[in-house]
């Protein structure tokens, strides 16, 4: 066995996690081929290797649960999910890989539950679509991917029960969020929302929404009026005025957790 | 104001409850207490001031209690910081339950004092179910952590021994489980403790504890620290950063001695940053709400421990 692989062997004796990040001039294949116990490893994490194909040794690891492909801008994303859809895959992380659209097989991986889809271009109808073929998608990360707004398809997204869309341009947040009928946290920070969406009225499942660093001035008082599911709202960094953040204050005391504090 | 309300609803229910046995000429007895103690530990010194009253009625086997405290402490070092300065504090809790409860051991489930009232030896049964909440008001950069915690209370008893659990948290839950919401600070606390009369005067308590407490985070970044993070596989947060950042997780017995005008109580067991990460990444991720927060696993358990010593004066009236 090479050395190196002698060497991951030991550090994953404590663990159950093959990490080789950022480790140059390295045959993935060979590690994979050469690695003793590969049934042990539950977590492969292969980011900036730039790589283009992840090889088909890799289904060694029968029980790998979490594989993390992010900063590998040229890998094949078709070729990668048919080699690992035999395996176990619950977490993918595929963010800062230039991703304008999604492989269509993506579907395939039956066991995925949270993808990491940060730091990509995800624009197109398309790839919502693809989403929302996978059977117990879970949780999704979709900040930093240039959204102006988010596309009607994001109503495919019905299995989902939390979703990260901080950190785009987006200004308001279309009424298809009612179809995600189980969506529980929406993390949509760092965006340009001027106004509060009120499509939270009709979002049944709604808990825990986080719209901080945003541009919005007041909740509207239907919020206040109407019966809703949300219990946590985190509002910080928002132009809210003293006397809006009183009104806040007072309407929502009820909720679990409530924080419009501003720090900028 | 909230909190006045919610003390007025609980100070009421027990009195409306004191006037209403009255009226029946039923039994009610009541109890106060004035303490004060040091306490010496590797997370907390002060010295305290304090007065508990305490009140329990019956009625054909249906039993009420409750009690209220306040105390004034002197702090040198609180939550693992060195400080200076005075907290004050409060406690508010009721029980309703089947049984006769005129022995005052339901005084054993608060959370703020050590010490139980003196009694006669009486061989009484009691099971009762009851809700409270508490803050203590921290001086300096503590006073971020000044939160209100509900608690919810559970006692049975019987032939002068007692069984109670108290669970602590900040969030809320309806009006009887009333805490900050804030999800930071001492945020969950479990006490599962058993106190056994002796004699008129002396008693002894022993029990199990867990707390755990975490700093604020920072609603202003995005939850992305990759501490304690499950290889980036899970949300966390950043911390406030005007805020001391503690962080402990405790897990320990604890033991009581009281007699005459004296108790002495002490704690001992671990503090264990891999215990609170695993404890609240599983209620975080279970109920999948928000993210976690960054317990840096690698730390080493610490020892835990703290000694107190009180004096005390109890007064108890019998109807």
């Amino acid at each position: 066995m090479p050395l190196f692989s002698v060497v991951l062997e030991k550090k994953t004796k404590i663990s159950n996690t093959l990490n080789l990040r950022h480790v140059k001039d390295l045959s993935i294949d060979a590690v994979f081929k050469n690695f003793e116990h590969p049934s042990k490893i539950e977590v492969i994490i292969l980011d900036s290797l730039d790589l283009i194909e992840v090889p088909k040794s890799i289904t060694r690891f029968t029980n790998l649960k979490h594989l993390s492909l992010a900063c590998n801008p040229k890998l094949n994303l078709d070729q990668t999910i048919e080699q690992i859809n035999a395996l176990p895959i619950e977490f993918l992380n595929l963010q800062k890989n230039q991703i304008t659209e999604l492989p269509s097989n993506l579907p395939s991986l039956r066991s995925l539950t949270d993808i990491n889809l940060a730091y990509n271009q995800l624009i197109k109808e398309i790839n919502y679509q693809i989403l929302g073929q996978v059977e117990n998608l879970n949780e999704v990360w979709l900040d930093h991917n240039d959204l102006y707004e988010l596309p009607q398809s994001i109503r495919e997204l019905s299995q989902i029960s939390r979703l990260y869309i901080g950190h785009n341009q987006l200004e308001i947040l279309p009424k298809e969020l009612v179809n995600m009928t189980r969506l529980k946290v929406l993390h949509a920070e760092y965006n340009n929302i001027k106004l509060f969406p009120e499509v939270f009225l009709e979002t049944p499942s709604l808990l825990l929404v986080h719209l901080n660093n945003n541009r919005i001035t007041k909740v509207p008082t239907s919020f206040a009026e109407h019966k809703t599911s949300v219990k946590g709202l985190i509002l910080d960094n928002n132009p809210i005025s003293e006397e809006e953040r009183t009104w806040i204050e007072k309407e929502f005391s009820n909720f679990f957790l409530l924080s419009i504090q501003n720090n900028k | 104001m909230k909190n006045c309300i919610s003390i007025t609803i609980y100070i009421s229910v027990l009195f409306s409850t004191v006037f209403f046995c009255r009226a029946q000429k039923i039994a009610h007895n009541e109890g106060l207490l004035l303490t004060t103690s040091i306490t010496l530990g590797n997370q907390n010194d002060w010295l305290k001031v304090g007065v508990f009253a305490f009140g329990a009625v019956n009625y054909k086997g249906i039993a009420a209690e409750g009690g209220i405290s306040v105390g004034l402490k002197q702090l040198f070092k609180r939550h693992t910081i060195n400080t200076r300065g005075i907290s004050k504090s409060y406690e508010v809790f009721g029980m309703l339950g089947g049984g006769q409860n005129d022995d005052l051991l339901g005084a054993s489930v608060s959370t703020q004092h050590h010490t139980i009232f003196r009694t006669p030896l009486q061989n009484k049964s009691f099971a009762g179910i009851g809700f409270g909440f508490e803050q203590e008001f921290l001086p300096h950069t503590l006073n971020k952590y000044a939160l209100k915690r509900g608690k919810f209370l559970l006692r049975f008893a019987n032939n002068n021994t007692n069984v109670h659990l108290a669970f602590l948290n900040d969030f809320k839950a309806g009006k009887l489980f009333y805490g900050e919401g804030t999800d930071y600070g001492e945020t969950g606390t479990l006490i599962i403790g058993v106190t056994q009369k002796r004699n008129d005067t002396e008693a002894f308590q022993v029990g199990y504890g867990i707390t755990l407490f975490t700093p604020p985070p920072n609603y202003s970044l995005s939850p992305r620290n990759p501490i304690n993070s499950d290889n980036g596989r899970k949300n966390v947060w950043y911390l406030a950063p005007d805020t001391p950042a503690i962080f402990y997780a405790n897990s320990y017995a604890y033991g009581s001695y009281q007699s005459n005008q004296y108790s002495l109580h002490s704690k001992l067991g671990k503090n264990s940053a891999k215990m609170g990460a695993n404890i609240q990444n599983k209620l975080h991720d279970g109920f999948g709400l928000n993210p976690r927060f960054p317990w840096d696993t690698t730390k080493k358990d610490r020892l835990y421990y703290e000694f107190a010593a009180s004096l005390f004066y109890n007064t108890v009236t019998y109807e």
